[in-house]
């Protein structure tokens, strides 16, 4: 299946985050190898080339790094993982914050409410 | 690569040759038996016997058949080596000829070679059924005779005569396919209405071919009404073979020169 | 530097109507290019140039370096808009045709690709419908090794799902050291499998740059730029 894009972003930066998601949430895991770039490419339906600059960019970044012969593997270093989806889930936390700002709760207020959510979810479950 | 051209070429206008030579052929087998048959029942029979009547009514009927189908045999062949030039270089089918990786003189040659064997294959299959028709009938007199003594009338050498026709006979394999392949080529280089532009080609080479020879045999004295005695028909041939030559050499270099430098595919 | 297309100063005329006017342009090796305007722009044009099926009114189309004729069109292959192959022909004789011509032609790559899409080798062409035809041109184009695929609007005319397959089966099949040009005015469609795009507009060009360059700079898609250098 095709991987989505938006319009507004240059599609490698797109890709790199796509990636970047599949390492965190555990389909690539520490240490484990990871598809050909021309494989990769083709399962997103991306050029290789773009795929290839994404590729380049994670490894600048240290979370993945390439062995002349075998391949591109994803880094060892299961804290730095850590670090990461740490970092992404911070983002995504400010920026949950903001849009409930905007509809009028303070962030202790959103943190309250997500709790309501929650207990009413389990008891319905 | 011409060898593999011309496998693909002669699998093309095989289907259409093939079941063309094939039906002459049997329909010549035929053709001899019943003759055979009407011989035989006209000596074992009288000749108003119904039977022999019948039978060569019949083969009257039949005959005219057959010559109607040699004479279409002849003019298919054209037309099936024109069709196949026209959809396979110049129409959506040229698509795929003109970028394979070949040069367009092989292309050209391919297509040439291809109809002059088919067409020598129909000569040789008419001229054989022709002999298979009157084996066991041949005339004993002397024909031979008969056309020597016009040659001489004519002033031209029996041999002579024979070396001009078996040649102008093998340059026409080459120059009937190569006139309509030029012809083809030429209206390409109309923008618009190219098969019109080949038939006008066509009609103009048609006529110009036409006005030549009356012109040489004209200058050559051997015109309608000058006297048979005062013309040399010798010359007549040989300016008519030379002619022949130059347009044949001249209808390939305009067909190749169209179809590699001014090649424009709709 | 390898330089797998290049036209120079190109001009082409159809009687008075200029059908491309001074085009200059280098493709390189390793790229998949959109060639992208609208119809009549030009498109087809610049690519039967570069097959040979033209000439040029002036200027010069060299491929790899060298001028068009049997070398150039070895390297390339080429997928035109048209239906080129002969009716009366099965799917294995064009195979076959395709083998004894092309060095770079690989057989068994086709018969995946068919066999994959439920094709069956003894059909003849000529009662298979026009989509399932136009996929077994792609599929002879796309089994060729070649330095150059030409493809000349290989979207055009089918669904979203064969469209996906298409783009596929590019992807996945192309020669990596060599280059695509890709024809077409379904942008949206392509965009995500294009590195580069040439902008041709009434024969000329008037943009060619790297899909993410113009991301980054107009904070749009190719697709959205498309519309606003092109409206009508």
């Amino acid at each position: 299946m095709a991987w989505q894009f938006n319009s507004e972003r240059p599609i490698y930066t797109q890709l790199l985050e796509k990636i970047l998601f599949l390492i965190i949430s555990g389909r690539y895991p520490a240490g484990s190898k990871l598809p050909s770039v021309r494989d990769l490419a083709s399962e997103a339906s991306v050029n290789p080339n773009t795929m290839q600059r994404a590729m380049a960019e994670l490894e600048r970044s240290g979370l993945i790094y390439s062995q002349r012969t075998a391949g591109r593997f994803v880094t060892d270093d299961g804290v730095l993982i850590q670090k990461m989806k740490e970092s992404i889930a911070r983002e995504k936390i400010l920026v949950f914050f903001q849009e409930m700002e905007q509809l009028g709760y303070s962030p202790s207020q959103s943190v309250s409410l997500v709790h309501k959510i929650q207990d009413s979810k389990e008891v319905s479950l | 690569m011409l060898g593999k051209l011309l496998k693909k070429d002669f699998t093309a206008t095989g289907r259409f040759f093939l079941p063309l030579l094939g039906g002459y052929a049997i329909a010549a087998v035929v053709a001899k038996l019943l003759i055979e048959m009407v011989f035989r029942s006209t000596d074992l029979f009288s000749y108003d016997n119904p039977i022999s009547s019948g039978l060569t009514i019949f083969s009257i009927i039949y005959f005219t058949m057959c010559v109607i189908y040699l004479i279409a045999c002849y003019l298919m062949t054209t037309v099936f080596v024109v069709y196949d030039f026209y959809k396979t270089m110049v129409s959506s089918h040229g698509y795929l000829t003109h970028t394979l990786p070949v040069t367009t003189g092989m292309l050209l040659w391919s297509k040439v070679l291809v109809a002059v064997i088919w067409s020598l294959a129909v000569n040789l299959l008419i001229g054989l059924s022709l002999l298979l028709l009157f084996a066991g009938h041949f005339p004993e007199s002397g024909m031979f005779q008969t056309l020597r003594d016009l040659f001489r009338f004519l002033d031209v050498n029996f041999g002579t005569y024979i070396f001009y026709m078996l040649f102008n006979m093998i340059m026409g394999l080459f120059h009937t396919p190569l006139m309509f392949f030029s012809c083809i080529a030429i209206g390409q280089l109309w923008r618009e209405h190219r098969i019109m532009g080949a038939i006008l080609s066509y009609i103009g080479i048609h006529t110009g071919t036409q006005i030549f020879g009356t012109v040489m045999l004209i200058v050559t004295g051997n015109g309608l009404f000058s006297s048979p005695y005062s013309g040399s028909y010798h010359g007549y041939l040989l300016v008519t073979t030379i002619f022949g030559i130059l347009m044949t050499v001249l209808f390939f270099l305009v067909t190749w020169y169209i179809l590699s430098k001014k090649l424009n595919l709709e | 530097m390898n330089i797998t297309l290049e036209y120079s100063h190109v001009t082409k005329t159809f009687g008075s109507k200029y059908a491309l006017h001074d085009v200059n342009l280098t493709i390189e090796p390793g790229h998949i290019i959109g060639l992208l305007g609208p119809n009549g722009s030009g498109k087809t044009t610049l690519l039967k140039l570069a097959c040979g099926l033209l000439v040029p009114t002036s200027g010069t189309v060299s491929v790899c370096q060298g001028p068009i004729g049997p070398h150039s069109k070895a390297r390339i292959s080429y997928l035109p808009d048209k239906d080129y192959l002969s009716d009366w022909m099965n799917v294995s004789r064009v195979i076959d045709l395709f083998h004894d011509f092309y060095e770079d032609f690989d057989r068994n790559k086709a018969y995946e690709m068919l066999n994959r899409l439920d094709i069956y080798p003894k059909q003849k062409l000529r009662t298979l419908s026009k989509g399932t035809k136009e996929k077994v041109q792609l599929i002879l184009v796309m089994s060729r090794n070649a330095d150059l695929y030409l493809l000349d609007e290989p979207i055009g005319g089918v669904d979203p799902a064969a469209r996906d397959y298409i783009l596929q089966t590019i992807l996945t099949n192309y020669n990596e050291q060599g280059s695509i040009l890709i024809s077409t005015h379904l942008i949206a469609d392509v965009e995500q499998v294009l590195d580069q795009v040439i902008f041709l507009k009434n024969g000329v060009v008037t943009l060619q740059s790297s899909v993410d360059e113009i991301r980054e700079q107009h904070q749009k898609s190719v697709d959205e730029l498309f519309r606003e250098v092109f409206q009508c």
